[in-house]
């Protein structure tokens, strides 16, 4: 495994696959169970605390509360491999870390009271105080783990930038599947026998990687969509006409009912004058929405289930 | 509830930090004058000056209580303020709970037995500790509680580094507590009625027994522990993000812990050697400290605990003389009546995430 600058890695995996113990050995927060982390291609074991802080930096699973504490001073913190003894900040320290706190966009809550925060913002905080210890290499456990989806979306992007416009190699665990092949340079994929791959979120997907080691009982990885799919429902066709947005969104309704949609099918479903218009074995009724026609679907599924 | 924090500054006109170190600068000595004053014994204050520099011209008593109770009770009390302060402000960063303090993680438990051996083991010493000890006998009682404070505290300290969740800590902190109390009890029972009764009159906590010769040995082993703590400020601060941050920022975490952990027994140890296992001030002092300053930088928190715990022992102790009477209440009675509330009021405050920790 290799990591360089300019380049946004996730590291994606089911639990207990072993994401969080790679991350802390590659951080030194605990010695490799095998193998060698080489740094700057000097082993780990070589650099102290301070000098390690230096090139890595780190952004944890657990959400750190500190209460009476300004997100100015928390990024700060930051600077501690820097300062002398007594940590007294010099105007040099205070320049990075204003930079720290733009770069991460986190500028509008510097004097913010950490506690006052929510979890984006914080997330955004934290990623700014391990800016401020200006590594080369910047580390994150599953940072979107407490986000919502813009939450998520917008750290992923700030991690993108800093890799691709500040040239920081990153390196990121994380659940979000689909936000990682979207926004990956690398992925780097471990499965729970010990299984380790690598290659372009696209590689994986194309080589059936991703199938392998996600597909768990039910639940399985779709290579055309790139999204996990519920699977083992007994399947039907339905007849889908329509044509464009009514198009893709009738088909997830049915995908997601355990309908599929084919070309030749007892159920026809068709989008005409703004209704939808079911027809089975010579039965025919409208619907107003997706919903209710969904409603009905089932209902036919249960009466060819009798 | 983030609306509220948001206009509090609005209603409030907050002083800044370095205001309230100078407040508190300019109270300890008004405090430390008035506690001179305070006693059964009326001394004027316009007596004080004729005491310090001509003492022929006053009431020889007076000059006895002033010198040789007084004055002494009064600096016991600001150094053991001071110690139990920051060793609670030490241990509440490091275990990162608001409730830590060295008396309820077990660590005075541990000075409690070790001043229980020392006292009721060796016949030598207990006839001492009633009469007033010898040098020796000081440093042994100091050295027996630092180490039954190290003791536990280092126990703590390594269960610890398994059990990571916070409150599973206290209550083996708890629990270590009870075991050494038990142990203390078992001594108790089956030692002479005066030792005991001595050991009694010790665990009821006083600034007043105090003497010039155990000052001696306290002064300086406190004065070392607080130096201690002076190169840790930078430390405290980045462990207020956890042990794991701190170390991927390159804190040297072991060396810390044991710094800490060497200081806070120093500090609670010897208080608690000669001043009894005094309760509350550990937690409190931290707490007001941070809510006063708002801030949770050591580099500021250190000295105003220091300043603060100062003064909250010299209040408790003035408050203890019930000024006016001629009774004296147990110390350990003011601290817990003032401290039991005060404690309630952090746990309820820890809600609103206002404190520098959650549990």
């Amino acid at each position: 495994m290799e990591l360089c600058p300019g380049e946004l890695i996730c590291l994606v995996g089911p639990n207990g696959s072993g994401k969080s113990t790679l991350l802390r050995t590659i951080t030194g927060l605990q010695k490799a169970l095998a193998g060698e982390v080489m740094l700057h291609g000097k082993p780990i074991e070589s650099y102290d605390n301070k000098a390690l802080a230096k090139v890595i930096s780190v952004v944890l699973t657990t959400p750190v509360r500190v209460g009476a504490m300004r997100a100015y001073d928390l990024v700060g913190l930051g600077r501690f491999p820097f300062t002398d003894m007594f940590d007294q900040m010099r105007e040099e320290d205070h320049k990075v870390v204003r930079t720290a706190l733009e770069m991460a966009g986190a500028t509008p809550l510097a004097e913010r009271f950490v506690h006052t925060l929510s979890d984006g913002e914080r997330q955004k905080v934290m990623i700014a105080r391990a800016l401020a210890q200006e590594p080369s290499l910047l580390m994150l456990d599953e940072p979107t783990a407490f986000l919502d989806l813009p939450g998520r979306v917008s750290v992923m992007q700030l991690l993108r930038d800093l890799a691709h416009g500040h040239d920081k190699a990153i390196l990121t665990s994380t659940h979000d599947l689909d936000l990682a092949m979207r926004i990956a340079d690398r992925v780097w994929l471990m499965g729970r026998n010990g299984e380790f791959l690598q290659g372009a979120p696209e590689d994986l997907a194309l080589d059936g990687s991703f199938s392998r080691v996600f597909s768990i009982g039910k639940v399985q990885f779709d290579a055309y969509t790139g999204q996990f799919q519920m699977n083992g429902m007994p399947t039907r066709q339905v007849m889908l006409k329509a044509e464009g947005l009514n198009r893709i969104w009738a088909e997830k309704a049915l995908n997601r009912a355990g309908f599929s949609v084919g070309d030749e099918a007892e159920i026809q479903l068709e989008f005409v004058e703004n209704t939808w218009r079911l027809s089975y074995q010579h039965k025919q009724k409208s619907f107003e929405n997706i919903y209710d026609l969904l409603q009905t679907l089932r209902h036919v599924e249960l009466e060819k289930a009798e | 509830m983030q609306k509220s924090v948001h206009t509090k500054p609005v209603f409030r006109r907050r002083l800044s930090a370095k205001n309230w170190l100078t407040i508190l600068l300019i109270a300890l000595p008004i405090v430390f004058l008035l506690s001179l004053l305070i006693g059964s014994v009326n001394i004027p204050l316009k007596s004080i000056a004729d005491i310090i520099f001509n003492p022929d011209q006053v009431k020889s008593s007076w000059v006895y209580i002033f010198r040789n109770y007084r004055l002494v009770k009064a600096i016991a009390a600001v150094l053991s303020g001071m110690a139990l302060g920051v060793a609670g402000l030490q241990m509440q960063t490091l275990f990162r709970n608001p409730l830590a303090d060295p008396f309820i993680l077990g660590i005075n438990s541990g000075a409690s037995l070790g001043v229980a051996l020392v006292v009721m083991g060796t016949g030598v010493l207990s006839g001492a500790f009633i009469s007033g000890l010898t040098t020796l006998g000081d440093i042994s009682l100091a050295v027996a509680a630092s180490i039954g404070a190290g003791l536990v505290l280092g126990l703590i300290l390594l269960v610890s580094r398994w059990v990571r969740n916070v409150t599973t800590l206290l209550i083996l902190g708890l629990m270590f507590g009870y075991a050494t109390n038990a142990l203390v009890s078992l001594l108790i029972y089956f030692s002479r009625p005066d030792r005991v009764h001595a050991f009694m009159i010790w665990s009821y906590g006083s600034f007043g027994g105090v003497t010039w010769n155990q000052l001696r040995v306290m002064a300086p082993v406190i004065l070392i522990g607080i130096g201690l703590v002076m190169f840790l400020p930078k430390a405290l601060n980045v462990l207020l993000l956890g042990e794991d941050y701190a170390k991927t920022m390159g804190l040297n975490v072991k060396k810390t812990r044991f710094l800490i952990l060497i200081s806070s027994s120093l500090l609670a140890g010897t208080v608690t050697a000669f001043a009894g296992p005094i309760g509350f001030l550990g937690i409190a002092v931290p707490h007001i400290a941070r809510n006063l300053l708002r801030t949770s930088d050591h580099k500021k928190l250190i000295p105003a605990t220091l300043l603060l715990g100062a003064i909250v022992a010299l209040v408790a102790d003035m408050i203890s003389q019930l000024p006016g009477s001629h009774y004296i209440l147990p110390l350990n009675v003011v601290t817990s009546i003032f401290g039991a509330p005060f404690v309630i009021w952090v746990i309820l405050r820890q809600r609103r995430g206002e404190t520098s920790f959650v549990v």
